[in-house]
């Protein structure tokens, strides 16, 4: 039987490495899900979405968003369990473990998959800026590590009746040379616009920042969350760092996504992959975002953007 | 003072790579190469490190093929100070592992170093998994993904963005550091400082002087094998709404978006 080691130290990275383990072992194989994230709370839910057994390790020292620590602790869990695979969680706790523990373990690690072939097993992950897609396998036996692109697989659905055993493990890991000294919190408030079912994102099509604000302003109406490209998130700064979406910005996910004066730049569209319907509204009808939407309107966004809100004002009664 | 090294990648340019119409797959041959945008943001950030820290250096260290030098010379423009090219035929194919223990050699060779830095992942091949091996066979504290970094009191101090809001890291030197493009704007060098990077110390270093065995690295110990590399199909609508009353067509744009639930 194949075993798949399956880790995370959030519930819904968890959630996404044990739907990606299904995916690679498919429902015969036994994953066992590794939690990482202090083990807060009752961790029997990742057995109903989808884990066959569940390992929560309690240690202060991986409070400190160490790769040091979790690195020390999956490495014994894999001495102890033996799995064939390991999958880490698509955040930066998997994207940055990974690759240390595959080292240690001189193992093949595959880095940031989007989709997964059970059979085979074959793996599919961006590259090229976001360009293209490489399929790829392991080219040796023996253990592989791969870590998950964040939204790239969706939780799986709870089903009370599974059933598997829980297990709390106390580890002694090395004090982390690498020490967490505060986090900031965010100076927006507001939710975080990965999470949006609804965005509104500007470009360089606006001329100033105090533009902006019609963008706010059919955000105000629709229910949506303000974001920008890169230029204006990193250039510009018109727009608040965690509002900036692309590849290496936020990555998305929302029902609507309205893009305003944004050409389409790859990276831009990296970050939106996952979006469910996409609205281009550019002055530009050569603008390569034309060719990745569901509906585009050439037009000027300084005309189309307040006639569009003064439309769900009336059709949306608000 | 501290001692910098600067990881650099000549990555495929991503931007000029055409895509077949008919097979969907990038052609590669022939694409020019340029620095992995990443790493210009790991060359700033160290730049600017020296400002701060007077009597610093920094050596760029990349594992390359002929046309390295290029490349190099750009961050030896933007201010690093020297070089190291690590080159053999035996390289080439070279997966993450094998990199990582070709820069773990040219590393131990250069002598002491206080901080290396690198980007968070190479453009072409998004890979990111270079950084944290060369980290782990050089037993070092990893701080990755930073948006802010500052050397201070002998410590590497560095920002990210978390899940709950902006993670504010440190670490003792020696230490590795991988920052990501919100890092800075890289600098732009002037025609002087173009002109002068050629004249700055370069060394290149074949598997022999690093002491790398041929057998442990190249296409042949690949971890990992490229089954197929193709663009993929838009599977959006891409409609667009025509007519010459805009009024009229943001309204059919807001039915459509109205009636298949995306506006409610």
């Amino acid at each position: 039987m194949t075993v798949i080691l399956a880790c995370g130290n959030s519930t819904r990275g968890g959630l996404e490495a044990i739907a990606a383990a299904r995916a690679l072992g498919g429902p015969a194989a036994q994953v066992i899900y590794a939690d990482l994230g202090k083990a807060a709370g009752d961790v029997s839910g990742f057995i109903s979405h989808g884990a066959d057994a569940v390992v929560a390790v309690t240690d202060a020292g991986l409070d400190a968003r160490s790769v040091e620590g979790f690195t020390e602790v999956l490495h014994r869990l894999i001495g102890e369990r033996a799995p064939s695979y390991v999958v880490m969680a698509g955040n930066k706790f998997g994207r940055e473990t990974g690759p240390r523990l595959a080292e240690r373990l001189k193992a093949a690690c595959i880095n940031d998959v989007i989709r997964i072939h059970g059979d085979g097993p074959s793996f599919e992950r961006l590259v090229l800026s976001g360009n293209s897609v490489e399929t790829v396998a392991p080219s040796t036996p023996g253990l592989t590590i791969v870590t998950i692109h964040p939204h790239s697989f969706e939780p799986l659905p709870a089903d009370a009746s599974r059933k598997g055993e829980v297990a709390e493990v106390k580890v002694a890991v090395k004090p982390s040379r690498t020490r967490l000294v505060e986090v900031k919190k965010r100076s927006t408030a507001g939710v975080d616009i990965s999470a949006a079912q609804t965005i509104v994102c500007g470009g360089r099509g606006f001329k100033k920042k105090e533009d902006f604000q019609m963008l706010y302003d059919l955000a105000k109406v629709i229910g949506a969350e303000v974001g920008g490209s890169r230029p204006i998130g990193a250039d510009l700064k018109w727009i608040a760092d965690d509002k900036w979406i692309g590849l290496s910005g936020k990555e998305v996910k929302p029902r609507l996504y309205i893009a305003a004066g944004i050409s389409g730049q790859i990276q831009h569209l990296s970050g939106i992959r996952s979006a469910k319907t996409i609205v281009v509204i550019n002055s530009n009808k050569d603008a390569p975002f034309f060719k990745e939407c569901d509906y585009g309107l050439v037009a000027d966004l300084y005309k189309a953007l307040p006639l569009l809100t003064e439309f769900c004002k009336r059709e949306l009664k608000r | 003072m501290v001692k910098i090294i600067v990881l650099v990648k000549q990555a495929i340019d991503v931007d000029v790579v055409k895509i077949d119409s008919k097979t969907g797959e990038p052609q590669l041959s022939g694409v020019p190469f340029k620095v992995s945008d990443m790493d210009k943001n790991a060359a700033e950030a160290a730049i600017r490190v020296k400002e701060k820290n007077l009597g610093s250096t920094i050596t760029a260290l990349t594992v390359g093929g002929a046309k390295a030098e290029e490349a190099i010379k750009e961050v030896l423009a933007m201010g690093c100070d020297d070089a190291i090219i690590c080159r053999d035929p035996a390289f080439d194919g070279s997966d993450s592992a094998s990199k990582a223990l070709i820069l773990e050699k040219a590393i131990r060779k250069a002598g002491a170093f206080d901080l290396i830095i690198g980007g968070e992942f190479a453009i072409d091949t998004l890979g990111g998994q270079v950084t944290p091996r060369l980290a782990e066979r050089l037993d070092l504290p990893q701080l990755s993904y930073a948006t802010a970094l500052k050397v201070d009191g002998g410590k590497a101090v560095i920002e990210r963005e978390g899940d709950e809001g902006v993670e504010v890291l440190e670490a003792d030197l020696p230490a590795f550091a991988s920052v990501t493009q919100e890092i800075n704007q890289p600098r732009l060098p002037s025609l002087m400082a173009i002109l002068q990077a050629g004249k700055k110390p370069m060394k290149v270093w074949n598997a022999s002087e690093l002491g790398v065995a041929a057998a442990d690295v190249g296409k042949g110990m690949a971890r990992v094998k490229q089954i197929s590399n193709r663009a993929p199909k838009s599977e959006r609508k891409a409609e667009l709404i025509q007519g010459d009353n805009l009024e009229k067509q943001v309204e059919e744009l807001g039915r459509r978006l109205v009636k298949e639930g995306a506006l409610k």
